[in-house]
């Protein structure tokens, strides 16, 4: 575990069980920091995962955790939410989980604007099944199931994020945690759907992809005076093939589902309140 | 005079045939008459032939009815289909223009309707009011009864609304009063002061749900079980819960097991395609102890199947679906009624066991109109999760093994609670652990849930029990079957064969006590089922070791009581029974 500046006690004291040298130690950093910056009680924290090595990370963390099956914690966070919305809701996974197996339910909870966090942990690589290609997955075309080269070209998560009308959009680096926590804490603050493309090295099985040097070296951080209300803009900054951005892409406000959930009982409700009784006469 | 009518209108998809039917239900559930119903949908929106039947009796009957006494055809189709289902007295009332050979002791009114209402009215949608004037003034029912009906329905229409079916109405009786002297023995039965409640089987399990105390329903569109999600997305919000249409059967099952993890009783309901995408979050809500509720309204056939008729066939799929020892519950209600009271049962056992509940119900019942005893919904359990009070500073045991496999949850949001839960094999505390002893003992764990619910008060006392207890032929059954095995029963009884039956209503864990008992007492076993292989015969085989005597059917349509009479027939072993052809109706 890195050095963390604060946060310890949202540590469970489970230790990770991550390779050495991979990028998600930063990321829990950047988490864990995120959350003491927040002073979120730990009663109020719900951390979701699916399937896979960032799938893990909720066993690591003091919270209430739920580590579900792969592809779908993206659809029990909507639910988490809807039953509980006192709770702050954060989803972390990978780009297999999110964006593969998953990929069905990213675009209906952007749509659906469900208030909460998502953090797809972007390494190019399946890791916890040892190395086989992702949607990602680009400059490293030779894995174990892809021996002649890829079949498919690469998903931009921050790039479909934004198409999909996600209402916060950001991109971070894990080797960045300063920034990275930023980018959380104004995430979790966000009142709606928030995502976060984390870009982080898999020492194992994929280093070529998201290789810290070539990132850093290309790494740009998108500057203040960026229009966070302009999608289209929004889409140049993440579909650069030159510069990696980093930063906020999208903002804006609009009502959330557990609004929407509001309304429709406020409009229920105002054609007269409603008992199982009163519903039981119906059929008479 | 008979104290039940069994009657079918028959006609094509659009042309007003289901509103008759569901008019008659309704005037007479008003009038204390017990109804059950069947009808049949064309797989396409619009057009094609579509029937319902409607049994009409004086006492609760369990059956729409095999030979029909009274059938009303709006066209030659409806003729050709249907008149060969009419009872050897029975009436026909049909088009004019309807070719057709009737039998010596059969009756024909013939009316020309379409004539009736395109010239005279100047409306053709307003057939099927002429329709209804016709038929009510030959049943016997009072002019005042349907008219008020009609008036209170089409009231909020408007006045010119209102006159024109009144008018079509009338000129209906008036053609009936003047041509049509009565010349059968069918009527209306005598009704009762007690007014009974009308609604389908799907309502039953929306109703069953509220009344249950559901907060949170996610779920996606499939025929036939969509109007549960419809009733409650107007509904719910009123009692304070919420609907969500989700994009999936996948997103719909993960939804509920987050919204259940987080406190709030939810459930989804959805066909067998859905049900096969769920498989693997059964598992997940049976690993990770999470409550829910999934209705299954079966149709035919595996992939899309025959997706507007009726079957029995996904109960293998209820009892094993899903990877690994995965537990879970099944239960099928056999009526309307008993949807209410089983979805009821299912959350107090979901949320008392905290696992998953399937509840197996069938096209044919979710489509179902039939009258409901008001009182059922009063007397439904409320489950209650045993909650955590987790102690000040003490870990807490999400998954304690202790001398009860119910752990007490502590929901998101309670103060020293946090704990991981997983679908991973965990210790206590939710950990992640592989070791060969912890998973032995975390799935005895889960397992010991089912032999604790066989043996709860809760699941008591919910095997039907029919026929003569000291009959040596014995029939078992589930679900919607139990209504033609009642009638069966009967038949064979004015047969002089003495039969006794039983239905489980949990199918998994099954009343054990109970089934042994029954099969030793029997001498024979017959299963009647709506499916290909003898599912739940396979089952009974495996668990009792007992032989069975298969009765399956995959017609989209339940079994009629002739055909298990046949078995029954069969398994007596004897040809000195009366003629099947006079016992014809029972009850």
């Amino acid at each position: 575990m890195e050095e963390l500046d604060n946060g310890c006690e949202y540590l469970s004291g489970v230790s990770p069980v991550w390779c050495p040298g991979c990028g998600y130690y930063g990321i829990l950093g950047a988490l864990v920091e995120a959350f003491a910056e927040l002073d979120l009680p730990t009663k109020e924290l719900a951390l979701i995962s699916g399937i896979g090595c960032s799938s893990r990370l909720p066993y690591f963390v003091k919270a209430y955790g739920f580590h579900s099956i792969h592809g779908r914690a993206l659809p029990i966070s909507q639910g988490v939410k809807t039953a509980n919305p006192n709770l702050t809701v954060v989803t972390v996974g990978g780009d297999g989980d999110g964006l593969a197996i998953g990929g069905g339910h990213f675009p209906h909870v952007a749509r659906n604007n469900v208030d909460m966090t998502y953090l797809l942990f972007n390494n190019a690589i399946y890791g916890m099944t040892k190395g086989q290609f992702s949607p990602t997955t680009t400059l490293y075309p030779i894995t174990k199931t892809s021996p002649f080269g890829l079949t498919g070209d690469a998903i931009n998560p921050s790039a479909l994020a934004i198409v999909y009308g996600a209402s916060f959009v950001a991109r971070g680096f894990s080797v960045k945690k300063e920034h990275l926590k930023s980018l959380i804490v104004q995430a979790i603050q966000h009142r709606g759907f928030s995502f976060i493309e984390v870009l982080s090295s898999c020492s194992s099985f994929n280093t070529t992809d998201m290789n810290v040097a070539r990132i850093i070296q290309n790494l740009t951080v998108i500057p203040d005076d960026h229009d966070t209300q302009n999608s289209i803009e929004a889409l140049k900054l993440a579909t650069d093939k030159e510069k990696i951005h980093i930063g906020v892409l999208v903002r804006n406000q609009r009502p959330t589902l557990g609004d929407k959930f509001q309304l429709a009982q406020q409009k229920a409700k105002g054609k007269g309140s409603a008992t199982v009784a009163s519903l039981v006469r119906q059929f008479a | 005079m008979h104290p039940d009518l069994i009657l079918r209108i028959a006609g094509e998809s659009g042309e007003g045939v289901i509103t008759v039917g569901e008019t008659l239900c309704r005037i007479a559930a008003r009038e204390g008459i017990h109804i059950v119903t069947f009808r049949t949908f064309p797989a396409e929106i619009k057009g094609g032939p579509c029937m319902i039947q409607v049994r009409l009796s004086e006492k609760p009957t369990p059956y729409h009815g095999e030979q029909v006494d009274f059938l009303v055809c709006l066209n030659q189709a409806a003729v050709d289909e249907n008149l060969p289902d009419l009872r050897e007295n029975g009436a026909l009332l049909c088009e004019s223009e309807c070719d057709l050979t009737a039998q010596p002791g059969q009756t024909v009114y013939k009316v020309p309707f379409e004539r009736i209402a395109t010239r005279e009215i100047g409306s053709r949608i307003s057939k099927n009011i002429v329709v209804l004037g016709t038929l009510s003034y030959l049943l016997g029912l009072s002019k005042s009864s349907v008219e008020g009906f009609i008036s209170e329905k089409f009231a909020r229409k408007g006045e010119t609304v209102l006159d024109h079916n009144l008018d079509a109405l009338q000129r209906g009786r008036d053609f009936a009063e003047s041509h049509l002297p009565k010349n059968d023995p069918y009527h209306f039965p005598q009704g009762s002061e007690q007014k009974r409640l009308l609604m389908t089987g799907n309502e039953a399990i929306a109703l069953g749900a509220a009344a249950a105390g559901v907060k949170y329903f996610f779920g996606y569109p499939i025929t036939p079980a969509s109007e549960i999600m419809e009733w409650l997305a107007v509904h719910l919000p009123k009692l304070g819960g919420s609907v969500l249409q989700t994009e999936d059967e996948i997103s719909a099952i993960c939804s509920v097991a987050g919204a259940s993890w987080a406190g709030g009783k939810s459930m989804t309901s959805t066909s067998g395609p859905g049900l096969s995408l769920m498989s693997e979050a059964i598992g997940l809500l049976s690993m990770a102890e999470i409550p829910a509720v999934i209705v299954d309204s079966q149709r035919g056939g595996p992939s899309t199947g025959l997706p507007t008729k009726t079957e029995q066939s996904d109960l293998f799929l209820a009892l094993y679906g899903s990877h690994g020892d995965a537990t879970r519950v099944v239960m099928a209600p056999t009526s309307v009624s008993d949807c209410l009271r089983v979805t009821g049962l299912a959350f107090a056992v979901a949320e008392k066991y905290q696992l998953p509940v399937i509840v197996l119900v069938d096209q044919a019942t979710s489509a179902r109109l039939e009258t409901v005893d008001a009182h059922l919904v009063d007397n439904l359990p409320q489950g209650t999760r045993l909650r955590a009070m987790p102690a000040n500073g003490a870990p807490y045991a999400r998954y304690q093994l202790a001398h009860s496999p119910i752990s007490p949850a502590a929901i998101p949001g309670t103060a020293g609670g946090e704990h991981m839960e997983t679908g991973m094999e965990h210790d206590e505390l939710g950990n992640f652990a592989c070791d060969d002893d912890t998973h032995t003992a975390m799935t005895v764990k889960r397992f010991q849930k089912l032999a604790e619910i066989e043996k709860d008060s809760l699941t008591q006392g919910l095997c039907t029990r029919l026929g003569d207890e000291s009959g040596e032929i014995g029939v078992i059954t589930w679900g919607s079957t139990a209504g033609p095995v009642e009638e069966a029963i009967e038949i064979a009884k004015g047969m002089g064969i003495s039969v006794q039956a039983i239905v489980p209503r949990v199918l998994n864990p099954l009343p054990h006590n109970e089934l042994k008992a029954f099969f030793s007492k029997v001498k024979r076993v017959i299963v009647p089922e709506l499916n290909f292989q003898g599912q739940f015969a396979s089952v009974l085989r495996s668990t009792y070791r007992i032989p069975t005597i298969g009765v399956t059917k995959i017609k989209g349509v339940p079994l009629a009581p002739s055909e298990i009479v046949e078995k029954i027939v069969e398994a007596a072993g004897t040809t000195k029974v009366r003629s099947l052809e006079r016992y014809g109706r029972a009850g």
